[in-house]
């Protein structure tokens, strides 16, 4: 009887740590911004005003400033699903609207850690990272 | 940077079959804040010669979603095409510009630059979408419109222009526009084309569906000539661009038809213009564009263009690349 407790115990700790990994499914992806950024939610049209030039400052006043990571990272694929848009699709155009002069060039990431570290540091910013790294130095928008 | 290539067939010309390399883009950004910088240098081949121009130098202030204030050498926020597409041909489906909106140096209709001062912004409206507009104030054109004012105004008169922009769902955009300018007059005794000073007035209206594939653009203007106390003389035309997108590949279709005024227009019927006697101008675009890594683009086109009765086919493989 030990014995099957732990193995039972063994596979749920498996199963955990595979449900909390950043490639595990889209539920463990967050949308993080400054702390001092008092927006309340987003919509999905809203948020691909954000990540396309169409929305230029946030409520509080400071200037939207949108981190990516430009692959095909879970984290670009999620911000994809959510405004409907490829990662390629979302990288055309977020490059068409850079020469257009309609959007500041984003801040290039290459990981969760570093939109976590992007959201703590500048007020304007907005980025997806694995829920995990959610902390009181951030805030999570939730997406409507 | 961005630049292109091609390889093109022709008929009714002198050389049949030509390489060219004619474009390249150096553009640059920078931004503090709510400051933000952009610069194109942009080298042409003209004559087999290498021209250097700056085509875009503008620095605008944020300072709300509703407001933002530029200045310096930009583009016209005329229509829809004039200032999504610039020279960088890469975003562009086609191989080239519509007629209508090539650049002054290049048969233009409009003045496609516009040095001076410009506003924009956008307001939520809620359930009924957004609504953005641009004004703009600036030098406007030169006697010799093919120029643009970049350093001295030909006239104390200047450029005004309002440009209003309906977007209510992702992807659809309706607008139009209302442009107003001075021609400034050509002394007939210090050219051999003498022309009075125009009044110009623009109208236009635009429709763009940009979205799960789609590409479709819908342009119409009418352009008023006239000298003071002289009849108007009136220019109209548009064109339809259309793409669906299937993976990588986009084919697509672009029909336009410029209109010129029976007794000809003063500004772009003038001996020499590439519009001399030419009353309509038909252009039919067929291609298929192939964008294989967002930053490279293949565009194999057929092209016919009709002045009236005159006619020529052209085949052309661009190569547009930007990094």
């Amino acid at each position: 009887m030990p014995n099957s407790i732990s193995k039972y115990a063994h596979w749920l700790v498996i199963a955990t740590l595979l449900a909390s990994s950043p490639a595990a499914g889209a539920g463990n992806f967050v949308l993080l911004c400054n702390k001092a950024n008092p927006v309340t939610s987003l919509s999905k049209s809203d948020l691909k005003k954000v990540f396309t030039g169409g929305m230029k400052q946030w409520a509080s006043g400071a200037v939207v400033q949108v981190g990516l990571i430009t692959s095909d990272a879970p984290e670009t694929l999620e911000l994809g699903s959510l405004i409907g848009m490829t990662p390629r699709e979302l990288m055309q155009r977020i490059q068409e609207q850079v020469f257009k002069g309609e959007m500041k060039r984003p801040v290039v990431l290459r990981s969760s850690a570093d939109c976590a570290a992007f959201a703590r540091s500048s007020p304007g910013a907005v980025c997806v990272a694995s829920a995990q790294l959610a902390s009181p130095e951030t805030r999570v928008i939730p997406i409507q | 940077m961005y630049g292109d290539t091609l390889f093109q067939v022709r008929n009714q010309a002198a050389t049949h079959a030509t390489f060219s390399a004619p474009h390249l883009d150096l553009f640059g950004t920078a931004d503090a804040d709510r400051v933000s910088f952009l610069a194109e240098v942009f080298f042409e081949a003209r004559d087999n010669e290498i021209a250097t121009d700056v085509e875009r130098m503008q620095v605008s202030y944020l300072f709300s979603n509703w407001l933002r204030l530029r200045m310096g050498r930009t583009h016209t926020a005329l229509g829809y095409y004039n200032d999504t597409y610039h020279h960088g041909n890469l975003f562009e489906l086609t191989t080239s510009r519509p007629f209508a909106n090539e650049f002054e140096d290049e048969g233009g209709l409009f003045g496609a630059h516009l040095v001076g001062f410009g506003a924009d912004g956008t307001f939520e409206l809620g359930a009924p979408g957004q609504l953005h507009y641009d004004l703009e104030v600036g030098n406007g054109r030169l006697a010799d419109t093919t120029g643009v004012a970049i350093e001295q105004a030909g006239k104390d008169a200047k450029l005004v222009n309002l440009r209003l922009r309906w977007l209510p769902v992702d992807g659809l955009i309706l607008g139009g526009n209302v442009l107003h300018d001075e021609i400034p007059g050509i002394d007939a005794s210090a050219s051999a084309i003498g022309r009075p000073q125009l009044d110009e007035l623009v109208g236009g209206v635009h429709a763009v569906y940009l979205d799960h594939g789609v590409h479709a653009l819908l342009e119409a203007y009418e352009i008023r000539h006239a000298a003071s106390g002289g009849r108007a003389r009136l220019t109209m035309g548009g064109f339809i661009e259309l793409g669906y997108s299937i993976g990588q590949f986009t084919p697509y279709i672009r029909p336009e038809l410029i209109h010129f005024p029976k007794h000809g227009d003063l500004v772009y019927q003038a001996d020499g213009s590439p519009y001399f006697g030419t009353t309509d101008l038909v252009d039919y675009r067929l291609g298929i564009n192939w964008q294989p890594v967002p930053q490279l683009a293949l565009k194999l086109e057929g092209q016919r263009t009709q002045h009236d009765s005159r006619h020529q086919e052209l085949a052309t493989l661009k190569v547009a690349f930007g990094f």
